[in-house]
C-alpha cells in the first residue's frame, strides 16, 4: 500500500523521499505537478518559443493565438515566453531564501537550545524581536537602503525568515533536548555536536521539512508582491510578480492574460507548495515513538 | 458466584475490534464476568490484554470505529440498546469511572468547584444543595478544607488529592457501579494505601460495586473480593480473590504470583519467558501458549473454553493436570 | 577507598511563591553517603524525597548548590561539565533512565547506538568492534538479529536491555538505574532484574538504585537509605532495614505495601491507633 513516486528531474529519475499511502494521492499529485513546473523553469530556454526581451512594437497587445500562446504585451514581446522565463527568478527566489533561512534558523536554534541557560533565554527574546517586524517592511527597508533587484529583497527576507523557523525549531529541538536519551549521550561524553548534530537533528527534521516548505510558498508571494511594487527584478528581467503589474494595466483594456497567467502561476504554485508544506507539518506532529 | 441474586453487570463473550492503521485489530478476544451489587471485581493484567478496553467497553466509550460484539447488560439492559438520552445517564447516574491521570481527565482551567458541580447541577437547580453534597462527599474521602478547594485550580493540588477529587466526583453522582481504571498506579505507596482505602469504605458504606483494574495483583487481592486475570483480550482465571491468590490454576496466574520481587527475602525471581502480548498478536490456540511452560500440542490449536475447576473459573486444556504442580510452584513462591 | 562519596550534598531551587515573592525550594538537603566499589546501594523514597535529584547530580547532568561528589578520589568539578569532564568522568559512572519509551534515539539501530559509544571511548576496528556489540547484546539477553532493529519496534523490556547493555560498553564502574525497572511489566520486570543481579555476579560493577519500590530493592542491593524531603532518615542494610525498620517514615512505608493479609487503612485509623499506644 505504500508507493515512492519517481519524479523525473531534469532528466535524471530522482525517487521522493515521501513514503506515500492511498490516502495521499493529493500529494503526490502535487509533487508531480511542481516538479513540472521545476523542470519548466529550468528548460525555459529550450521551451521558449521566443527571446523574452525581444520586443517587436509592430506586433504589441496581440491577443493570444496559435504563434503566440497568450499573446503579447505592450511591448510586444511574448507573454508565454516571458511566464517561462520568469519561472526562473519567481523560483529562485524562495529558493535561496528557504535554504538559507532554514540553515542558519535551525543553526541558531540547536545551538541556543543546547547551551541553554541564560543565553538561550535571550537567543529567544533576540528571536521574538525579529519576528515581531513584518517581513515586506524589512524587504522595503533593504531596497531602500541598497536598491531595488533580486538580491536585497532576497537576502532581506532571509532576516526576516530566519525567526520563523528558528522559534519552531527551538521548540521542538528543547523538547528533545530534555529527554532522556540526550541525557545518555551528555553521560557518554559526547561532543555537543555531535549530539546536536546526530542526535537532535535528525529528531527534529520532519518539523524542519514542513515548516521549510511553508516557508518557501510565503516567501513566493512576499518576492512576487514586492516584484509587484517594482522593488523586484527590474525591467527588462521578467518574473511572475512584475508580470502581474505590467499587465494590469492591460487587464482594464479587456486583455487580461499576462496578469492572469502570471498570478494564476503563483496561485498554482503556492497552493501546491502549502499542500505538500501542510501534510508534511501533520506527520511531524504525530511523532511516533 | 453472584449467590442467586441478579448480576448488576453482566458481560458474556465480549469481542472488542479497534481500528488501527487502515486495518481492524483484536483487542478483547472473549471476556465474560459477572459482577455482584456491592462486589468488589478485581481484573488483573499486564500491558495488552485488553483490562481497559473492558472498562471503556463497559461505559460505552470505546474508540470511534470500533466493532464490538457480545453481551453487555447492566442491571438486566444491554448497553449496546440504550438510546443516547438512557446512555447519558446511564454514564452519570449508574456507572462512574476513576482514571488513572486525574490530571487529564480534568479541565486546568476550571476550579475543582466547577468540575465536581458540573453533574449536580445538571440534576437539580438548587445550586447550595448541590455545594453542600459536595462539601460533604469532599470530607468524606479525606479532604477537610473543603470549601477552600472548591476554589482552587488542579495544578494546586497533588496527585494523590485530585485523585480523591476525582472519586469524590464519581461518589457524588451516587453511581451503583465503579469502575476505577489503576486509580493509584501514578501514586506513592502511602498514598495508594489512602486512596485505596478510601474506595473500599466507601464501596461498603455505600454498597456500591467496583471493577478495580490493576497490574498490581497483590493490591487486587488485598481489596477484590473476586479476581479476573487477564491476558491477552482473554479472561485466563476467574476466582474468589484469595482461593486465586493461595492457589492459582492457570499457569498464568502463578507465572505472575511467582514474578513478584519479595520484600523478604532476596531470591532469582521466576520469570515468563518473552513479554506480554495482546490479542491480535496472539495465535489461535491459547493465547499463552507461546510463553507457557506446560504448553502440549493442543493448546497451540485450540483455544480452550473457560470452564469450572474448584470454584474458579480456568480458560486452560490441562488444568485439571497442573492442580499439583502450580500448588507446589506457588508454595515456593509465596512462603516467607 | 570508596568508590563514590557524596559529601553534605545540598540543591534548592528559587520559586515564585504563592504570595509573589521568591522561596527556595530545597530538593535536597544535606545528603552524605559513600558506595564501595562493586557494592549495591538503593536510594529509596517516594516521589519529592530527593532521591533522582541525587542521582543526577552523582550523574553529573545537574549541579549541586553545594556540597561534593568524588568519583574514585576525584571530585566532580562545579558548574556545567565540559566535554572533557564528561568523557571522562563517562568511563566511571553510566545511567539507566526510567522511561524506555525515551531513553533511546528513535533514528538509530541498536547496533549503531552501541557501537556510537564504543567508537568514542576505545580504539577498536571495525571487526573488534562488531563483536563487542554481539557481546553485549548477548549478555542483556537481546538475540543478534535485533541489533538492525529501531527502537520503534522494541517492547519496552527490550529497550531497557539496549540502555543497559549501552551503558556497559563503556565498561563504567558505577551504573546508576533510575527507577530503571518501574515501567515495566510485572513478568517483564522480573527479567530484567535477573539480568541487573547476574551482571552484576559476571562484572561486578557497582549499582547505585533509585527505586521506590522496596521488594525490588530488596532483590538487587545489600545496602540502602531512605529519603524523605530531600534528607536521609534511615540508612542500612536492606535486611535489617525491611526486618526492623527504625524510622516512623520507614515503617509508614513498609506498611502501606500490598501483601498478603494486608488491608488498606486510613491515615485518622492509623494515627488513632497509635495515638491509642
Amino acid at each position: 500500500m505504500s508507493a515512492t513516486p519517481e519524479i523525473p528531474v531534469a532528466g535524471h529519475v530522482v525517487t521522493s523521499r515521501l513514503r506515500i499511502r492511498g490516502g495521499d494521492t493529493l500529494i503526490a499529485i502535487s509533487a508531480a505537478i511542481l516538479a513540472v513546473i521545476v523542470l519548466v523553469a529550468i528548460l525555459a530556454p529550450l521551451l521558449a518559443p521566443y527571446e523574452p526581451n525581444q520586443t517587436d512594437i509592430l506586433h504589441a497587445s496581440l491577443p493570444p493565438s496559435s504563434s503566440h500562446l497568450l499573446g503579447t504585451d505592450e511591448l510586444g514581446r511574448d507573454i508565454f515566453s516571458r511566464l517561462l522565463y520568469g519561472a526562473r527568478l519567481s523560483l529562485l527566489g524562495p529558493t535561496i531564501i528557504t535554504v538559507l533561512a532554514v540553515f542558519l534558523g535551525t543553526l541558531t536554534a540547536i545551538y541556543s537550545v543546547w547551551i541553554g541557560g541564560r543565553f538561550d533565554a535571550a537567543v529567544a527574546r533576540g528571536l521574538d524581536i525579529l519576528f515581531a517586524f513584518p517581513s515586506l517592511l524589512i524587504a522595503i527597508i533593504a531596497v531602500s537602503i541598497f536598491g531595488a533587484g533580486f538580491v536585497a529583497p532576497v537576502l532581506a527576507l532571509v532576516i526576516a525568515y530566519l525567526p520563523y523557523i528558528a522559534r519552531v525549531v527551538r521548540s521542538v529541538a528543547l523538547r528533545e533536548r530534555n529527554l532522556a536519551y540526550i541525557d545518555s549521550c551528555r553521560m557518554m561524553g559526547f561532543s555537543g555536536i555531535r549530539i546536536c548534530g546526530r542526535h537532535i537533528l535528525p529528531n527534529v527534521r520532519g518539523m524542519i521539512a514542513a515548516q521549510g516548505t511553508i516557508s518557501f510558498a510565503s516567501a513566493l508571494l512576499d518576492l512576487a508582491a514586492l516584484s509587484f511594487i517594482g522593488l523586484g527584478p527590474q525591467p527588462p528581467t521578467s518574473d511572475w510578480g512584475s508580470m502581474v503589474s505590467e499587465g494590469s494595466n492591460e487587464l482594464l483594456n479587456g486583455a487580461p492574460a499576462q496578469s492572469l497567467a502570471a498570478s494564476g502561476a503563483i496561485v498554482l504554485t503556492v497552493v501546491l507548495v502549502n499542500l505538500i508544506g501542510e501534510r508534511l507539518a501533520t506527520r511531524a506532529a504525530r511523532v511516533v515513538r | 458466584m453472584s449467590e442467586g441474586r441478579r448480576p448488576l453487570l453482566r458481560i458474556e463473550h465480549l469481542q472488542v475490534d479497534l481500528p488501527v492503521a487502515q486495518e481492524m485489530r483484536r483487542v478483547i478476544h472473549d471476556v465474560s464476568l459477572t459482577v455482584a451489587p456491592g462486589e468488589v471485581l478485581g481484573i488483573v493484567g499486564e500491558s495488552g490484554s485488553g483490562k481497559s478496553m473492558t472498562a471503556r467497553a463497559v461505559m460505552s466509550l470505546l474508540p470511534d470505529g470500533a466493532r464490538v460484539e457480545g453481551r453487555l447488560d447492566f442491571d438486566g439492559r444491554p448497553v449496546a440498546e440504550l438510546d443516547v438520552k438512557d446512555l447519558r445517564r446511564y454514564r452519570a447516574d449508574d456507572v462512574a469511572m476513576i482514571y488513572q491521570d486525574p490530571r487529564a481527565h480534568m479541565n486546568p482551567l476550571r476550579t475543582i468547584g466547577s468540575f465536581l458541580l458540573e453533574g449536580p447541577l445538571e440534576r437539580t437547580k438548587a445550586k447550595a444543595d448541590a455545594v453542600a453534597r459536595v462539601v460533604k462527599t469532599l470530607k468524606e474521602v479525606g479532604i477537610d478544607d473543603a470549601e477552600r478547594r472548591l476554589h482552587q485550580y488542579p495544578h494546586q493540588l497533588s496527585g494523590g488529592l485530585l485523585q480523591r477529587v476525582m472519586i469524590a466526583a464519581a461518589l457524588v453522582a451516587e453511581p451503583r457501579l465503579i469502575l476505577a481504571d489503576e486509580p493509584t498506579t501514578a501514586l506513592d505507596v502511602t498514598t495508594q494505601q489512602e486512596v485505596i482505602a478510601i474506595l473500599a469504605e466507601q464501596c461498603r458504606d455505600r454498597e456500591l460495586a467496583m471493577v478495580l483494574i490493576t497490574h498490581d495483583l497483590d493490591l487486587a487481592a488485598a481489596v477484590a473480593d473476586r479476581i479476573a486475570v487477564m491476558y491477552a483480550g482473554v479472561i485466563v482465571e476467574d476466582a474468589p480473590a484469595e482461593s486465586l491468590y493461595g492457589g492459582p490454576r492457570h499457569p498464568y496466574t502463578a507465572g505472575l504470583l511467582a514474578s513478584r520481587p519479595h520484600l523478604d527475602r532476596a531470591a532469582r525471581l521466576q520469570t515468563i519467558p518473552g513479554r506480554p502480548v495482546s490479542a491480535y498478536e496472539a495465535g489461535p490456540g491459547c493465547v499463552f501458549a507461546s510463553r507457557c511452560p506446560f504448553v502440549e500440542e493442543e493448546a497451540k490449536v485450540v483455544r480452550p473454553r473457560p470452564r469450572e475447576l474448584d470454584g474458579h473459573i480456568v480458560a486452560c486444556h490441562r488444568a485439571e493436570d497442573l492442580r499439583e504442580e502450580l500448588r507446589t510452584r506457588s508454595e515456593e513462591a509465596t512462603s516467607a | 577507598m570508596s568508590l563514590l562519596e557524596v559529601r553534605d550534598l545540598r540543591k534548592s531551587f528559587a520559586v515564585k511563591g504563592e504570595s509573589g515573592g521568591t522561596e527556595e525550594l530545597i530538593a535536597v538537603d544535606g545528603v552524605s553517603f559513600s558506595l564501595a566499589p562493586g557494592a549495591t546501594l538503593a536510594l529509596v523514597g517516594e516521589s519529592g524525597s530527593g532521591k533522582t535529584t541525587v542521582a543526577r547530580i552523582v550523574a553529573g547532568l545537574e549541579t549541586g548548590t553545594s556540597g561534593e561528589v568524588i568519583v574514585d578520589g576525584v571530585a566532580r568539578p562545579p558548574g556545567r561539565q565540559s566535554r572533557k569532564s564528561r568523557k571522562k568522568f563517562a568511563r566511571d559512572i553510566q545511567m539507566v533512565f526510567q522511561d524506555p519509551y525515551a531513553s533511546l534515539d528513535p533514528t538509530q539501530s541498536v547496533r549503531s547506538s552501541i557501537a556510537e559509544v564504543l567508537r568514542e571511548h576505545f580504539d577498536y576496528d571495525k571487526g573488534r568492534r562488531s563483536d563487542r556489540v554481539a557481546e553485549l547484546l548477548d549478555q542483556v539477553g537481546l538475540d543478534k538479529r535485533q541489533g538492525d532493529a529501531r527502537p520503534g519496534s522494541l517492547s519496552g523490556g527490550q529497550r531497557q536491555r539496549v540502555a543497559i547493555a549501552r551503558a556497559l560498553a563503556v565498561e563504567p564502574q558505577l551504573l546508576i538505574l533510575d527507577e530503571a525497572v518501574s515501567a515495566l511489566d510485572v513478568s517483564v520486570q522480573a527479567q530484567v532484574i535477573n539480568l541487573l543481579v547476574d551482571i552484576r555476579a559476571e562484572l561486578g560493577v557497582a549499582f547505585l538504585f533509585v527505586s521506590h519500590d522496596l521488594a525490588v530493592v530488596r532483590q538487587v542491593c545489600t545496602d540502602c537509605v531512605v529519603m524523605r524531603r530531600g534528607a536521609i532518615v534511615e540508612r542500612g542494610s536492606t535486611d535489617a532495614i525491611l526486618k526492623s525498620p527504625s524510622s516512623a517514615y520507614t515503617k509508614e512505608l513498609i506498611a502501606a505495601i500490598p501483601r498478603p493479609g494486608w488491608r488498606a487503612r486510613r491515615r485518622a485509623e492509623i494515627a488513632a491507633e497509635v495515638a491509642g499506644h
